[in-house]
């Protein structure tokens, strides 16, 4: 940054609030040539902002501070290039540290891959193992396994660990791949760019010539027709050269509404599997996994109250993890149960509030079409019978109240009435599609 | 046992210089000093020659494309994030933003009134970006912690403030510790007009003529944020 823009910051820092300073000045970078004074905004709002609320002030001040040398200011959007050397904040040249091969890294770098999502920091569970063992063959044999794989579930489950560990397998295999994760939000901008730009062409080049194209949360899509136009000849072009697509998104291709059905129809080409919320013994496991690569020491009583206590996703749960991590290491107190208690306090209320038997009545009714007095009453008859076991049996999973609180929350039953329900329910869900899928569908609703 | 504020304070430190976790979601009661903790963190982050974004959402008039190519910055900081809670296309521009700094490998650290389960976000994608990290609670002060936060600041001032100043001004002042902290300023700048010790009449004075809005703090570093969450480190 130039001596001259530190000496004005300096002293608009003076004059604005400190709050308006980091907002507006803050993110500005500055180069400094013939006479004038360029600013960087990151964005078009920040610079029009700052063209009208401080363009006269900071023109005055860098007339004063250059003495009378720099008569003009302008106002650009974009950023410099030039980083620190010593810069630790970029997670990308840490991992180029670690990883002496920077031919690797930066072919890593290129494709958008974050190198810590690989297959063996992928925990396999009933809930996803069908996903993963799709994603190995893919990531073996890109291209001719299935095309397009489409992986679904709900939020922070683990689909985007898998798209990254596909295309750092297929990297790691053969560096001359050309790789590219993108979610789909990117994809639409940087389409828009393209088109203000008059660029097209060499967007349209850019993706219908990858090997392996990772598109995330399809779902964004809806109600994009252009941006759903340009990928659908995107997805044409590649599965005609035998290339490797994988899309993501929170639910089944048919269910994506605001699609194009032709898009919908190939997104089902392929394969299509699901990935579901992790059991408890899952939830352990990748506990004790992401425990590992956080160098803790994780004991296992503290790793099951954490599973039992977040349920929701993985991401929270990893969220939970890395919190009592810091903590310990700030206070340089070992990791126990009360430790894990105290640590997470205010995150364990929030789950507990999250899923209320209340919130669980409300659903399954809703679901099943039903009221919630029906299931509170002594009807007996199939149709609310059935829904009313499911939602005793959600209430005995995801609810920390016992047996007899539940029985009595659903029209004053016995506990035994609960034990019933749980037992039944499970035997039906091994039987029934139709009770697992409602089952998942239910479960998914309340954890998210 | 409760660890107060400190290890809020520690984890934003580590954000801010990076050797911590990327991604950090504090959340905190109005005046509980959400903002001058995060402020500080960007004015370190400024001081070591990186680019960074400091940016309260609910400043009045901004819109989503606020937060186009912030990724561009090495660091971003997003406060009073309650207030886009609920609005799709605030809530979809954030998700977009959370994805482009995680594909840039930025740091975000975003903050708000509530956890992210009681935010009241539309979009389920969001709320679970949002916990990804820690997520800490900062605590607001106590009483006591108030009485302490006005000592250190008297003390790192030069200022003699007596314990019954102390109470005359807790029980007469905004409980708010920026407006604490900015009448510490005001006491201070007073003595150095008067060459003299203030005293509670003075201070009496002094506090008829302050304002009652709460103004931002004066420094920004995570040293003086500590000023006012040390206090309870040992609550």
């Amino acid at each position: 940054m130039p001596k001259l823009w530190d000496q004005c910051t300096n002293l608009l820092k003076q004059d604005l609030t400190d709050s308006e300073f980091n907002t507006w000045i803050m993110p500005l970078q500055a180069s400094e040539e013939e006479g004038r004074l360029r600013l960087f905004a990151p964005n078009r709002f920040v610079k029009d902002w700052v063209k009208q609320h401080y363009e006269k002030q900071i023109a005055t001040l860098c007339l004063g501070v250059s003495e009378g040398r720099i008569e003009h200011v302008s106002f650009e959007i974009g950023a410099l290039r030039k980083r620190q050397e010593n810069d630790t904040h970029s997670v990308e040249s840490r991992a180029s540290e670690a990883d002496p091969d920077s031919t690797l890294e930066k072919r890593r770098a290129d494709a958008c891959l974050n190198r810590t999502f690989n297959f063996d920091s992928f925990v396999e569970g009933k809930s996803n193992q069908i996903a993963r063992a799709a994603s190995i063959q893919i990531g073996q044999n890109p291209g001719t396994a299935y095309n397009p794989l489409f992986v679904y579930g709900g939020v922070g489950l683990g689909k985007t660990h898998l798209m990254h560990a596909i295309g750092n397998a297929i990297i790691e295999a053969n560096r001359e791949a050309h790789v590219i994760y993108v979610h789909s939000e990117r994809f639409v901008s940087d389409m828009i760019r393209a088109l203000q730009h008059n660029e097209i062409d060499k967007f349209k080049r850019l993706y219908r010539r990858v090997n392996v194209l990772l598109i995330d949360d399809v779902q964004f899509f809806a109600g994009k027709d252009r941006s759903q136009e340009e990928f659908f000849h995107t997805f044409n072009a590649l599965f005609e050269a035998q290339q490797q697509i994988v899309l993501s998104s929170d639910r089944f291709p048919k269910e994506v509404s605001g699609l194009e059905e032709r898009l919908r129809s190939r997104f089902g080409w392929g394969l299509t599997v699901a990935i579901e919320p992790p059991d408890l013994e899952t939830r352990v496991a990748i506990l004790n996994s992401k425990a590992t690569m956080l160098q803790m020491d994780l004991p296992d009583d503290v790793a099951f109250f954490i599973a039992k206590r977040v349920r929701s996703n993985i991401r929270e749960l990893e969220g939970a993890l890395r919190r009592l991590a810091a903590n310990s290491r700030f206070l340089g107190i070992p990791i126990t149960v009360e430790f894990a208690k105290d640590a997470l306090r205010d995150m364990l209320v929030a789950q507990d509030k999250q899923v209320s038997i209340e919130n669980i009545q409300k659903a399954v009714a809703a679901h099943y079409k039903i009221r919630v007095s029906d299931l509170l009453s002594s009807s007996r008859s199939r149709s609310v019978a059935r829904p009313r076991q499911v939602a005793m049996t959600l209430a005995k999973e995801l609810t920390k109240h016992s047996l007899p609180e539940i029985g009595k929350a659903f029209g004053g039953r016995d506990h035994s009435t609960v034990i019933h329900a749980a037992r039944k329910v499970t035997e039906l869900r091994a039987g029934d599609t139709m009770i697992e899928e409602d089952y998942k569908i239910l479960l998914r609703t309340l954890q998210n | 046992m409760s660890h107060g504020n400190a290890s809020v304070v520690a984890a934003v430190r580590h954000w801010a210089d990076g050797s911590g976790e990327p991604y950090l979601y504090i959340h905190g009661a109005a005046a509980s000093g959400k903002s001058r903790l995060l402020v500080c963190a960007a004015g370190e982050i400024r001081q070591r020659g990186l680019s960074v974004i400091y940016l309260p959402l609910d400043t009045p008039k901004l819109t989503p494309d606020v937060l186009d190519d912030l990724e561009q910055r090495d660091a971003i900081l997003l406060d009073a994030v309650q207030a886009i809670a609920g609005n799709r296309a605030w809530e979809q521009a954030l998700f977009n933003l959370y994805n482009r700094a995680r594909d840039a490998r930025r740091r975000l650290l975003a903050a708000a009134r509530q956890p992210t389960g009681r935010l009241g976000l539309q979009l389920p994608d969001l709320s679970s970006r949002l916990a990804a990290g820690p997520s800490y609670n900062l605590k607001p002060l106590s009483d006591a912690g108030r009485a302490e936060l006005l000592r250190i600041g008297a003390e790192q001032r030069g200022l003699r403030l007596g314990d019954a100043m102390i109470s005359y001004i807790l029980s007469r002042c905004p409980r708010d510790p920026g407006v604490l902290r900015e009448l510490l300023d005001t006491i201070d700048r007073s003595a150095l007009a008067e060459q003299r010790q203030p005293s509670i009449r003075s201070i009496g004075r002094l506090l008829e003529q302050l304002e009652r809005s709460t103004s931002d703090p004066q420094t920004n570093t995570l040293s003086a944020a500590e000023e006012q969450f040390q206090p309870n480190a040992a609550d």
